[in-house]
């Protein structure tokens, strides 16, 4: 009954949506450590991340989820980034408050827009469902 | 299902197709007016319905995967998509109700 | 192009703002520094601003869209101001003391156009965020 009603991309945008919840912790601990010596900013990967969420519905998810729970990836981790601080900076800090307040507001943005998807695709389907009266 | 002189019926979008079919060149109800049958019309209107809701997943798959974020362009087909799925439905049930009510003239 | 990457314009404008800010601080802070850890009077320090578009493989519009980014922390080489006074510990065989090439008058100058440029930065977010909370708007 699952994937008669909601296709591969239902599945997809709810993957992108938890996505984009655990971009929204990463950039809340990004703020939180603004201050502390060596710490370095993290981001998700989106550029890969977000296509194999949407493309890979069901399969992907498990082994992505492990991997994006760390909050101390490496450089070579493929779903976290780590952004290396300017060479001119003393405490080796690479984070800037006004790129991660930008960030919130670009990851709500997105969530907002991404639900928006997803509820709209839904009341389309309710009214199939109902015959035209949902 | 084939309704008897259904090319006279009035179009399904265009309000000029119903001025069309109304203009009878020899005064006779047959007459030879180019307009696809109703079934055509059904068809393509369906056809419409489908292309309006896969444009929309599609607009929305994007969005979320970032190959192409444009909320407008996005809430826009979503809303077509909507609007369309909500007339299609309407004159559904209008044919229907016109078919029923053809079926039940005493004859 | 998309309304993400003009937030991040937005968000690099901010950003090397507030580096051109503390350079300024650091500038009227050590506005008397007759010696530093570089062997010589504090020189005044500017941000070195350079633009890279953001989407260089974009069309024409896309192309000459540019974020800010800061490449580099410059000294001035502009020469030190040269004060007569013997008895200070840093004057040097002549009895001359160099004091750092910084002008207030500059700094204070700089200081009021860094928070304009920062203010109208918050600005170009907020609207940006209202745009695309208003397009979506159009799904109820």
């Amino acid at each position: 009954m699952k994937h008669l009603i909601f296709d591969r991309l239902h599945y997809g945008l709810s993957n992108v949506l938890e996505l984009r919840q655990k971009q929204h912790s990463l950039t809340i601990a990004n703020i939180a450590n603004a201050d502390t010596p060596h710490y370095k900013a993290k981001y998700l990967r989106f550029d890969t991340l977000l296509e194999d969420a949407v493309g890979n519905a069901g399969e992907m998810r498990r082994t992505h989820t492990k991997h994006v729970s760390g909050l101390h990836g490496t450089t070579q981790d493929p779903v976290v980034s780590v952004l290396d601080p300017a060479p001119w900076v003393l405490d080796g800090n690479s984070v800037s408050l006004e790129r991660e307040m930008v960030r919130l507001k670009e990851n709500a943005l997105m969530f907002r827009s991404v639900t928006k998807g997803i509820s709209k695709r839904m009341s389309l389907l309710r009214y199939a469902a109902s015959d035209g009266k949902g | 299902m084939k309704i008897q002189g259904s090319s006279q019926l009035p179009g399904l979008y265009s309000p000029s197709s119903i001025r069309k079919s109304v203009v009878v060149k020899d005064g006779s109800f047959e007459s030879k007016l180019n307009t696809p049958s109703l079934s055509d019309r059904i068809t393509s209107a369906v056809r419409d319905l489908d292309a309006s809701q896969m444009r929309a997943s599609d607009k929305v798959e994007k969005l979320a995967s970032g190959k192409d974020i444009d909320i407008h362009g996005t809430m826009i087909a979503l809303q077509e998509a909507d609007i369309t799925l909500r007339f299609a439905t309407s004159v559904r049930d209008k044919l229907l109700q016109g078919y029923q009510r053809i079926m039940q003239l005493q004859i | 192009m998309n309304i993400l990457d003009t937030l991040r314009i937005s968000a690099s404008g901010m950003n090397a703002q507030r580096v051109r800010m503390q350079t300024i601080s650091s500038n009227i802070a050590n506005a008397r520094s007759t010696s530093s850890h570089e062997g010589e009077a504090y020189r005044r320090k500017m941000p070195i601003f350079k633009s890279i578009a953001s989407d260089p493989f974009g069309n024409a519009v896309d192309k000459s869209l540019a974020r800010v980014e800061v490449v580099d922390i410059e000294k001035s080489e502009a020469p030190f101001r040269q004060v007569f006074d013997p008895s200070h510990p840093d004057a040097d065989d002549d009895g001359y003391v160099s004091y750092p090439n910084v002008d207030l008058l500059y700094e204070m100058v700089d200081m009021m156009t860094t928070s304009r440029t920062y203010e109208a930065n918050t600005n170009a977010v907020e609207t940006t965020y209202k745009m695309a909370n208003l397009a979506l708007e159009i799904a109820k």
